[in-house]
C-alpha cells in the first residue's frame, strides 16, 4: 500500500491559483511524517531565482528589488531549467522555519503536463529531491534530514488533475503511487510548549590554537545537542510511557480543567512541557581538571518551543519532536548569527566582553491553523521583517499583529558587561551597510565605560 | 500537645561511655508528633582548633534528621532558654539528662518557657526504625566549571538552583520520578510509590534472611531540569545569547559526586518527599563546600574532587556521612576523625571513618559477592545465651572466605588460607588496612619472603598452620598475634576465659588448627555454673555457592559444642592482636 497523504483544502486553492499555461512552478510540501501518513501543514512555492551572484542574504532583501527581478526573468519554462540547488536552499531556511517534528516532505510542481509521465522529467525531479537532501542532510543540527520517502506532487495546469507520487531517492526506486487527499476539515494538532533554560559556560583554553568564533560556536551547538538529546521529556508534569497517546493526556489535562471550573485556562490547550537531564553516575572519574584558558563563552537565556503534533501522535513522536525543536531552533539562530558576522574580533585588547546576539524567535500561526512556524529577529529588527521572509519563503501574506513577537525578548547588553568591574567600552563591530540584517557586537576593554553603553543603546534605538 | 518521645537504645549504650559532667546536643527524627532520638554529640570544651561543631554535625546527618535537644550527663549548669539557641526544627527543644549513677534518664520538653517531664520514654532498637523508615540514598554526578577558585560559588549557586526546585528524582527500581510539582491531587505516599508492603506477617521468615553488615537503602537519582516553567506574560525572559569574555584564568572542571542519605517515614507525601530529598542534597553540598574551603586553604596542595562517604560506626543505629577529598591517605584524614571521634563520644583507640569502614550497600556495584557476617543470621537459642552464660562473640565485620572462591580450587588443603583471608578481611573492614585479601599464592610467597619457607613453597599445595598465619599477619599487617596451645580437644574448652577475653578486648576472628584441619573461631559461650562451653566456628571447608540459608542451615557456620573438637589431636590458637589507633 502506498503513502496517504492528509491535506486541507486551502493548498488546494492555492496550488491551483499557481497554474500559468506555459511555465511551471515548483515548491516545497511541508508537513509531518508519519508511518504511512503524511499530514500537510503547508505549501511553499521556492522564489524565483534572482540572478548569478546570489547569495542567501539578497533572498531576504527587499521586496522591490525581488519584484524588479521577477518582472524581467527567471520564469521556468521547462522542468529541466529547474534550479537544484537553489530550491534546495530554499528547502534550508524554509526547514528553520519549521516546527520540531515537521520537515520538507517532498516537492510539488505545477506546469502543463503530466510530469511523472515523462522519464527525463522524474530523473530531474529525483536530482532536484537528492540534492536538496544532501544539503539538509550535512546539517544534521537543522534536524531536516528525510530518510524515509519523498512526495511529488504534480498539478496540470491543463487539466486541473493533481497526482502524488512517492519515491526513495536513495534506492533510486521506482515512483509509487500516494493518495493525496483535500480535506474540507482542518488536521488536528496537539501543541506542546516548552521553555529551555540555557545557563551553560563553555571555555577556551589558552594553549590551543585560537578558532573561529563560527567554530567555537559548532562546538557549543554540538555540546548543547548531546544534552537536548540525553534529556528526560516530562509531559505535564509526569514521565509518560512511550505508547501511550497525547489524546489521553490532553483529555485528562481538560477534565482536570473542568472539574476545577477554571474558566479562564480554557482557551489554551497546549501541553507544558519539561526537560531533565539525567545524572547518574556513568563514569567515576574524580579528576578535577585545571585548565589555563584565553577566554570563556557564556550562553544564557531561553528558548522557547513550540511544537505541534498530530492527532494520533504517542508520547514518543512528542518526545522526538520537542527535541528536534529546541536543537533545530538553537541551530538556527547559531548559524544565522556566523552568517552575518563581517569579521572576527581579533587583535582587540587583552581583557574584553563581547556580547553576541544570535535572532531571537518569533513565531506565526498559519493561516486558518494553530500551527505557527518560526523566524528569527536580529537585534533592532521588528516583525515586519518576519512578515518579509514568510512571504519570501513561503509565499504567505501574513497581518503584522499574528506575528507573535514577544514569546522571547532582546537581551540588556548593559546585564553583561556590568561584571567585574572592568571598564567596559562598546564598539559596533558590524553594522551592515545594507541595513537589512544588523548585528550588534558589543566589545567592551578597558576604557571610558558604561556611558558608552547608553550611547551605544541609544544608537540602537534610532535605527 | 506534647511530643511522643523514643529514643533508640544505642544512645543508652553509647551513654554509658561518656564521661561525668558533659553537655551535647540530641539528634532525631520527628514524625507525626513523635521524636525518636537517633544519636547525640558531645560539646567539646577544647573547641578552638576543632573544625567541627553541633550544627555542622546535622549535615553529616541523613535529612530528616535533626537537632532537636541538649544532653547533659552527669551534672551541668543548665542555662534555660539559651542553651536551646541553635535548635530550630521544632518549638518543643527536649533536654535529656543522664546520670551513670543507677543509669537514671530524666527527658522534659520545653514547652511555653516551662520544661515539662516526659513521663513515658520509649527504649526502641534499630529494627523498629526500619520498619518505619527507610534510607534512600540520592545519587548523581553533577558538572562543575569554576573560574580562578570561585567553586564556593558555584557551589552556592548550584545549591539555589537545587533549592528553587530545578531538580527531579528518578527511583530506578519502580521506574518511578518525582518532580517539584504544585499538583498536590495527585500526591502519593513513598510507600506506594515504592511499592513497600507491611512485611510484618512474614518478617519472622528465616529462608529470606538477608546477610548483615550491607546496608539496604532505596537507590534514587538526580536530574536536572533545564526547562522553566510558564510564566506569566510580564516576565518573558531574553533570548540566548552568548557572552564572550576574554582574559586569562584558570577553569576548573569536574563531575560533583553527589551521595546523600535521607531517613524517611514510608508514609510521607511524594511532596514532602522531594523537599526532604531537596534538603539531603543541600547537606552534602554543604560538606563538599566546606571540604572544598578546607583545601583551599592550604594552598600548598592541589585541588581534590570531594567524595561522600557513608558511615556506621560500630554501636550506633544510624548512618553518618562524610566527605574526604579523593585519593587522601587514612593518616591525611587523620584530623578530621580525631575530631569526628570526639564530638560522636567515640574512644581513640579504634577506627571508625577510615575508607575501610565505608558502610556497604546493597545493588552496588562495588559489593563483593563473599558474605559478610553469616553468623549473625544464626537464631540463638537458650542453649547458648542465658542468664548463666558468659558470651563473647567477633566485634565488627569480616568476610567468609571458604574452598573453592576466586576460581580457585583449594579443597583438601587450603582451609588455614581461607581463615587466614577472613580474619584479613575483618582488619579491612574494620579499617585497619587497605590491603587486597592475599591469594594462597601470595601468602606463601610472604612465608618464603620472610625466610620460614624454601622457594618451592609458592605454587604448592601445601597446608599451613596457625604458627605461619601469625607470620604472615604479622608481615603484611604489622599486627601481633597470641598463641594458645592445647595438647587435646578436651583441653580447647579449659581456654574458654582466654577466649573469652580476647573477644572482649579484642574481637578479632581467632584461626584454630588441629590435626589436618584449620577453624575460624567467632565467638565462645560460657557457662559459669556447669562449665559448658560452646565455640561459634566459621568452617573454612564449605564447597558450594554464597548461600547464606545453606551455609546456616548446614552448619557451616554455627555454634558447635566442645565434641567438636578432636580428643587426640594437638591444637594452635592464633588470636590476632586489635592495634590501638583511630
Amino acid at each position: 500500500m502506498g503513502r496517504t497523504v492528509y491535506a486541507e483544502e486551502r493548498l488546494h486553492n492555492y496550488l491551483t491559483s499557481l497554474a500559468k499555461p506555459d511555465e511551471y512552478t515548483i515548491g516545497l510540501i511541508v508537513g509531518q511524517s508519519v508511518g504511512q501518513r503524511d499530514y500537510i501543514v503547508h505549501l511553499a512555492k521556492t522564489p524565483p531565482p534572482l540572478g548569478k551572484n546570489v547569495v542567501e542574504e539578497t533572498l531576504l532583501s527587499s521586496t522591490t528589488e525581488a519584484e524588479q527581478n521577477t518582472a524581467v526573468e527567471n520564469h521556468i519554462r521547462a522542468v529541466k531549467d529547474i534550479p537544484e540547488s537553489w530550491v534546495a536552499d530554499h528547502a534550508k531556511h524554509v526547514t528553520r522555519m519549521l516546527p520540531g517534528g515537521m520537515r520538507v516532505l517532498g516537492t510539488f510542481i505545477v506546469g502543463p503536463e503530466d510530469i511523472t509521465n515523462n522519464n527525463s522529467n522524474v530523473q530531474k525531479l529525483r536530482s532536484v529531491l537528492a540534492t536538496m537532501q544532501k544539503n539538509l542532510s550535512c546539517n544534521k543540527y537543522l534536524c531536516g534530514d528525510n530518510n524515509e520517502e519523498h512526495l511529488i506532487l504534480n498539478l496540470n495546469s491543463v487539466t486541473q488533475k493533481y497526482t502524488c507520487k512517492s519515491v526513495e531517492i536513495h534506492t533510486n526506486g521506482i515512483l509509487k503511487p500516494a493518495d493525496w487527499k483535500f480535506q474540507a476539515k482542518a488536521t488536528k494538532w496537539h501543541q506542546l510548549e516548552a521553555l529551555v533554560d540555557f545557563d551553560r559556560l563553555f571555555l577556551i583554553a589558552a594553549n590551543k590554537d585560537p578558532e573561529t568564533l563560527k567554530k567555537q560556536l559548532q562546538d557549543i551547538l554540538k555540546s548543547v545537542s548531546d544534552i537536548i538529546e540525553s534529556s528526560l521529556i516530562v509531559i505535564e508534569g509526569e514521565v509518560r510511557s512511550p505508547d501511550d497517546t497525547l489524546e489521553l493526556i490532553s483529555k485528562s489535562k481538560k477534565d482536570e480543567k473542568n472539574s476545577k471550573n477554571n474558566e479562564k485556562n480554557n482557551n489554551d490547550q497546549s501541553i507544558q512541557i519539561n526537560l531533565y537531564i539525567p545524572c547518574e553516575e556513568k563514569n567515576m572519574n574524580s579528576d578535577v581538571k585545571i585548565t589555563p584558558c584565553s577566554a570563556s563563552i557564556r550562553l544564557v537565556g531561553q528558548l522557547v518551543s513550540r511544537t505541534f503534533v498530530h492527532q494520533k501522535a504517542n508520547v514518543e513522536e512528542a518526545n522526538i519532536a520537542i527535541k528536534q525543536d529546541i536543537i533545530r531552533s538553537l541551530a538556527s539562530r547559531l548559524e544565522m548569527h556566523w552568517d552575518s558576522l563581517i569579521e572576527e574580533e581579533n587583535g582587540s585588547p587583552e581583557e574584553n566582553i563581547t556580547l553576541h546576539e544570535p535572532p531571537r524567535r518569533v513565531l506565526i500561526a498559519l493561516p486558518e491553523s494553530k500551527v505557527t512556524l518560526s523566524d528569527y529577529l536580529f537585534p533592532g529588527e521588528g516583525p515586519q521583517e518576519a512578515l518579509l521572509s514568510l512571504q519570501e519563503l513561503l509565499d504567505l501574506e501574513v497581518q503584522e499583529n499574528n506575528v507573535q513577537k514577544d514569546i522571547e525578548l532582546e537581551a540588556d547588553p548593559s546585564e553583561f558587561y556590568s561584571q567585574n568591574k572592568i571598564n567596559v567600552k562598546t564598539t559596533d563591530l558590524n553594522i551592515d551597510s545594507s541595513g537589512n540584517r544588523q548585528t550588534k557586537i558589543y566589545i567592551a576593554s578597558f576604557s571610558i565605560a558604561i556611558l558608552i553603553v547608553i550611547l551605544a543603546i541609544i544608537i540602537q534605538k534610532l535605527y | 500537645m506534647a511530643p511522643q518521645l523514643r529514643i533508640l537504645s544505642n544512645v543508652i549504650e553509647r551513654l554509658k561511655n561518656i564521661k561525668d559532667d558533659v553537655t551535647g546536643h540530641l539528634y532525631g527524627v520527628m514524625y507525626n508528633n513523635t521524636l525518636t532520638v537517633l544519636t547525640f554529640s558531645i560539646n567539646l570544651t577544647d573547641n578552638v582548633e576543632a573544625n567541627i561543631n553541633h550544627t555542622m554535625l546535622q549535615l553529616h546527618m541523613s535529612a530528616e534528621v535533626y537537632l532537636c535537644g541538649i544532653l547533659h550527663v552527669g551534672q551541668c549548669e543548665e542555662k534555660l532558654p539559651e542553651m536551646f539557641q541553635d535548635i530550630d526544627i521544632t518549638d518543643n527543644p527536649l533536654f535529656f539528662k543522664y546520670t551513670h549513677d543507677n543509669l537514671k534518664t530524666q527527658a522534659y520538653f520545653y514547652i511555653h518557657l516551662k520544661l515539662e517531664p516526659v513521663n513515658d520514654i520509649k527504649i526502641i532498637n534499630e529494627n523498629d526504625i526500619r520498619r518505619e523508615f527507610i534510607y534512600i540514598r540520592l545519587r548523581g554526578s553533577l558538572p562543575l566549571i569554576a573560574q580562578n577558585d570561585n567553586i564556593i560559588e558555584v557551589l552556592e549557586e548550584s545549591k539555589k538552583n537545587i533549592v528553587s526546585g530545578k531538580v527531579g528524582i528518578h527511583f530506578p527500581s519502580k521506574n518511578a520520578f518525582i518532580f517539584n510539582s504544585e499538583n498536590i491531587e495527585k500526591d502519593i505516599s513513598l510507600r506506594e510509590i515504592l511499592n513497600i508492603f507491611d512485611s510484618e506477617g512474614n518478617k519472622n521468615i528465616k529462608k529470606d534472611v538477608k546477610p548483615t553488615g550491607i546496608e539496604d537503602a532505596v537507590n534514587a537519582y538526580i536530574l536536572l531540569k533545564i526547562s522553566g516553567d510558564r510564566l506569566p506574560e510580564e516576565n518573558v525572559k531574553y533570548a540566548p545569547v552568548l557572552q564572550y569574555i576574554k582574559r586569562p584564568f584558570n577553569s576548573l572542571e569536574c563531575n560533583l559526586f553527589i551521595d546523600t542519605l535521607s531517613l524517611v517515614n514510608l508514609n510521607v507525601s511524594s511532596a514532602d518527599l522531594y523537599g526532604i530529598l531537596v534538603e539531603s542534597m543541600c547537606r552534602n553540598i554543604k560538606l563538599i563546600e566546606k571540604c572544598f574551603e578546607y583545601q583551599l586553604q592550604k594552598s600548598e596542595t592541589s585541588i581534590k574532587l570531594p567524595l561522600p562517604i557513608h558511615f556506621k560506626p560500630q554501636g550506633f543505629g544510624h548512618l553518618i556521612t562524610v566527605v574526604y577529598p579523593s585519593g587522601y591517605s587514612d593518616k591525611e584524614t587523620m584530623e578530621y576523625r580525631e575530631n569526628l571521634h570526639k564530638i560522636l563520644g567515640l574512644n581513640m583507640t579504634r577506627p571508625y571513618f577510615r575508607y575501610g569502614n565505608a558502610v556497604k550497600f546493597y545493588n552496588d556495584s562495588q559489593t563483593e559477592s563473599i558474605l559478610i557476617n553469616p553468623h549473625e543470621a544464626i537464631s540463638t537459642n537458650d542453649d547458648i545465651i542465658n542468664g548463666n552464660r558468659r558470651v563473647q562473640i567477633v566485634q565488627g565485620l569480616y568476610m567468609y572466605h571458604h574452598y573453592m572462591q576466586d576460581n580457585f580450587d583449594d579443597n583438601g588443603w587450603g582451609c588455614a588460607y581461607r581463615s587466614l583471608q577472613t580474619i584479613i578481611s575483618w582488619f579491612r573492614l574494620q579499617g585497619y588496612t587497605e590491603i587486597p585479601i592475599p591469594s594462597h599464592r601470595l601468602i606463601q610467597k610472604c612465608l618464603v619472603d620472610i625466610g620460614d619457607k624454601p622457594s618451592n613453597f609458592v605454587n604448592s599445595k601445601q597446608w599451613i598452620g596457625s604458627t605461619e598465619v601469625g607470620f604472615v599477619l604479622e608481615s603484611l599487617l604489622d599486627i601481633s598475634v597470641k598463641v594458645l596451645c592445647a595438647s587435646t580437644g578436651e583441653e580447647v574448652s579449659s581456654l574458654a576465659p582466654n577466649l573469652l577475653h580476647h573477644f572482649q578486648t579484642q574481637g578479632t576472628p581467632v584461626m584454630i588448627g588441629g590435626g589436618v584441619l584449620a577453624h575460624t573461631i567467632l565467638g565462645i559461650s560460657y557457662d559459669q555454673i556447669t562449665g559448658d562451653v560452646k565455640f561459634l566456628i566459621l568452617d573454612p571447608h564449605y564447597t558450594g555457592s554464597e548461600h547464606l540459608p545453606t551455609i546456616i542451615n548446614k552448619g557451616w557456620c554455627g555454634w558447635k559444642s566442645k565434641d567438636f573438637w578432636k580428643k587426640d589431636a594437638f591444637y594452635n590458637m592464633c588470636l590476632p592482636q586489635r592495634p590501638v589507633c583511630i
